[in-house]
């Protein structure tokens, strides 16, 4: 009879721990709007679709489901290097007079290019927030003849009709500079190569007369009237929000291309839509590879200042101008929930909290789907791996605006101190330049302390464990000092180190595998090898549990053996 | 500007040109065999040929010296459509012209017209094809002809292989069956491509036309030595290749017969270029 009932309280125990955590990825993937679109192809053509060689263009027919009707057209592959990974992204045209969500384009974005799934989509949720006019974007469930396919990111066809909806009527002058032509940056040299540089979208003429005045204007104006030419000019939200996109997002890959500019008749001003945001959130371009791995790299950064990216006369004004740069700024501390001068009705997104709550909903959404994708481009492992290393980026790149852009900074290079309070307090230290060294939890303390940290960067370490191979070890060392005399503490701990491209970074010339690197402490004169666990998106070594004693300095570096 | 001085001597030796070269180049031309367009992709091509011989070989592959010398040149136009992603159609015409002493021959040869299919569901340069040859009504009957003047059928299968990261080769053969009195024919080809660069690539070629002697009639009373009913030759190539964009190409090379049964000796320049648009 007990045992009977230790069974049914263990049942019942079990059934209440399922629904508890059904309930807390439920409730995280509700957060995350999700759409299933259900296609029906011939299977022949659907295999194919996906596994033809990634060149070659043909189109197929297709079938939508959509409220009980039956919508046909045409599916391809789209994009262009992502054609080589096995989740291809894919466009469907629709026949004429027949429309989905009110369009006849649908692009679906595979996402594979990025083990993380989400940059794109935290991109857009940012555009979002700033209520800029832009496309809605929507994670999409595609099935084909009711076959799962994978997760996709459905991201609305940007045109004049788009843009009606925003209030921006659908007959105004609509231009895009070309993605090849790296040059559709708003100078008046862009509009003289117009060829290359230049997309006319809407109305589909030669007619560049518009830009070209609005070039010639941007040159002329002078820096201290620019704000009141841009009111004139301008929807000013348009371009400011653009670029705390940019800013918050690193996105450096745009201001010459990546952008649609767009002079609604109605408004009588200047729009900007921002575009693609691939290399976006610590992802960045490596001038010194060649394609595909200048962009396919394992580079991470978030210390670039607000020029970011290409020179743009309309970018580089407003930054000089003061009336601009301050309704910038305030637009950034309302995103980062940092107090604002009056009233802000920017919503708080990019706080550390916020964001790792975003990441971690968006991570248990796309987890849950992915192993049921018949074609997929990363790895549950992977994926965690970058969802952590853009929570990384998230605490990085605040630390870095709120110290040198928003706040005051002493400019002092590779130390910072914090202080500790409590157990469970955490804190990074910020070097005068809004480098985040490193991190620690407190785990249990005696009281209050000071905990400073230095490091010496770009340097093999003076000192390693013996039998280590010093050229397989970070080209950091990193040092930490408890002042408060008699103080004890057990910590969590995370050192950082530099990885922006492929010249400049710290990793040794031997070191093959950073996943596998160790770090290492030099405890009373000796080395001892810590547990340790490597983020290599983010570059981030850290360990768990190590104590701490007051009065004493700590000498770390890692290393694979 | 000399060529136009004596337009009419120079169709003839054209048109006469073709007639040889339809049965060979278009074996080894570079967009024959094996490759599959897009859905939705078209690309036009030219090639143009010149060749002399003044000797054929006999029956039995002797050298003969030939009682005048020709000299052929052509120009081919070839169109290729990616009907579906499974079917791509294509057809081609020469414009040709054949001299021999005072004997001049011009106009346009036969007419090809074919489907190309795949063998490989998801890789491309596999490929079976199908062309039916279609005279366009010059004189057969003549000693220095365009063409046999009878309707064929093209049946063959080709390949590509990669064999290093720079190179391939690219092989196939097909059985050609004759309306008429000409012998069936068996015809094959191998062609190396070496790329050196993103614009630059190398290629040779052999390809080789075989009777499958069933004619039905003696051999034809020809001059040039070129379409006899039943006739063997094997033929070497050598080009090299530009790509000027992501759509234009262009082309130059050398050929030479090197061994052959009832079939004149030729060698000869071409130049071609070819233009793809629709699905880039």
């Amino acid at each position: 009879m007990s045992v009977g009932k230790s069974n049914k309280a263990v049942v019942m125990l079990s059934l209440f721990c399922a629904l508890f955590m059904y309930w807390n990825v439920s409730h995280a993937q509700d957060t995350i709007p999700v759409v299933s679109l259900h296609l029906e192809m011939k299977a022949r053509d659907a295999d194919v679709l996906f596994k033809k060689e990634p060149y070659d263009r043909s189109t197929f027919p297709v079938q939508l489901f959509h409220d009980g009707e039956r919508l046909s057209g045409r599916i391809e592959v789209k994009g262009s290097f992502s054609r080589n990974f096995d989740k291809k992204s894919l466009k469907i045209k629709l026949d004429k007079g027949q429309l989905w969500r009110g369009q006849r384009r649908i692009a679906l974005n595979a996402m594979a290019t990025d083990a993380s799934m989400m940059r794109e989509w935290l991109a857009w949720d940012l555009v979002h927030t700033l209520g800029m006019a832009a496309p809605s974007v929507n994670f999409t469930r595609l099935y084909i003849n009711r076959r799962y396919i994978g997760m996709f990111l459905h991201i609305e066809w940007i045109d004049p009709d788009m843009l009606a909806r925003f209030g921006l009527g659908n007959d105004g002058e609509f231009f895009h500079p070309r993605d090849s032509g790296f040059c559709g940056d708003l100078s008046t040299q862009s509009v003289t190569k117009r060829e290359r540089c230049w997309l006319k979208l809407s109305p589909r003429d030669q007619d560049f007369s518009a830009l070209e005045q609005l070039t010639e204007q941007l040159q002329e104006m002078a820096v201290e009237d620019f704000d009141t030419f841009l009111e004139q000019h301008f929807d000013v939200d348009s371009v400011i929000n653009w670029m705390v996109t940019n800013i918050i997002t690193s996105n450096g890959d745009t201001y010459n291309k990546n952008y649609f500019i767009y002079f609604s008749r109605d408004k009588e001003r200047w729009v900007i839509i921002p575009w693609d945001f691939d290399l976006s959130f610590g992802r960045n371009w490596d001038e010194f590879l060649k394609y595909p791995d200048n962009i396919l790299n394992d580079n991470f950064q978030y210390y670039y200042p607000l020029e970011l990216g290409l020179p743009n006369p309309l970018k580089d004004k407003l930054l000089k101008n003061p009336v601009l740069l301050k309704r910038l700024k305030q637009k950034l501390r309302g995103l980062m929930g940092m107090p604002v001068e009056g009233y802000s009705a920017t919503p708080v997104w990019f706080k550390p909290s916020v964001m790792h709550d975003r990441i971690d909903a968006l991570t248990a959404m796309l987890v849950g789907d992915l192993h049921r994708e018949r074609y997929t481009a990363t790895s549950e492992q992977k994926l965690r791996e970058h969802a952590r290393a853009l929570k990384d980026y998230a605490s990085f790149r605040y630390n870095y605006l709120r110290k040198t852009v928003l706040g005051s900074t002493d400019w002092v290079a590779d130390r910072a101190s914090v202080h500790i309070d409590k157990a469970g307090d955490t804190e990074s230290w910020v070097d005068g330049f809004g480098l985040t060294l490193g991190s620690m939890q407190a785990l249990s303390l005696n009281g209050a302390a000071d905990i400073s940290t230095e490091v010496e960067k770009l340097a093999i370490p003076r000192y390693v464990p013996g039998g280590v191979d010093v050229h397989r070890c970070i080209k950091r060392t990193w040092f930490l000092i408890d002042k408060t005399p008699n103080s004890n503490m057990k910590i969590n701990l995370s050192w950082q180190y530099l990885q922006e491209n492929s010249r400049r970074n710290e990793i040794g010339k031997k070191l093959k595998d950073e996943s596998k690197l160790e770090l290492w402490v030099l405890y009373y004169d000796e080395w001892k090898r810590l547990p340790t666990s490597v983020n290599p998106v983010s570059n981030v070594i850290s360990t768990t549990n190590l104590d701490i004693r007051g009065g004493r300095y700590y000498r770390f570096v890692a290393c694979q053996r | 500007m000399i060529m136009f001085n004596s337009i009419n001597k120079w169709m003839a030796a054209w048109a006469r040109f073709l007639l040889i070269f339809s049965m060979l180049v278009t074996c080894v031309s570079a967009q024959a065999g094996g490759w599959l367009r897009s859905e939705g992709e078209h690309r036009y091509g030219a090639h143009l040929q010149g060749s002399t011989s003044d000797k054929s070989w006999d029956r039995d592959g002797n050298d003969e010296i030939s009682s005048c010398t020709s000299k052929n040149r052509s120009l081919t136009h070839d169109y290729e459509y990616g009907y579906s992603y499974y079917r791509t159609l294509f057809g081609r015409i020469s414009m040709s012209s054949s001299e021999c002493g005072n004997d001049k021959v011009s106009g346009f040869s036969d007419l090809y017209l074919g489907v190309r299919g795949r063998l490989k569901l998801y890789k491309n340069g596999y490929a079976w094809e199908a062309i039916l040859i279609i005279p366009s009504g010059y004189d057969s009957d003549r000693s220095n002809r365009l063409g046999y003047g009878e309707v064929g059928l093209d049946l063959g299968i080709y390949g590509t292989s990669k064999i290093s990261q720079k190179s391939s080769i690219n092989y196939g053969g097909s059985l050609r069956f004759w309306a008429g009195a000409p012998a069936d024919q068996l015809r094959t080809k191998l062609r190396w491509s070496y790329r050196h660069s993103d614009k630059w690539s190398y290629n040779a070629a052999l390809a080789g036309n075989f009777s499958l002697n069933n004619s039905d009639s003696a051999p034809f009373n020809s001059l040039t030595g070129d379409f006899e009913s039943e006739f063997d030759v094997i033929r070497a190539e050598i080009g090299v290749r530009r790509r000027l964009s992501r759509r234009l190409g262009v082309g130059a090379g050398v050929f030479k017969t090197l061994w052959g049964r009832d079939t004149s000796q030729r060698e000869g320049l071409f130049i071609n270029m070819g233009y793809v648009w629709g699905r880039r």
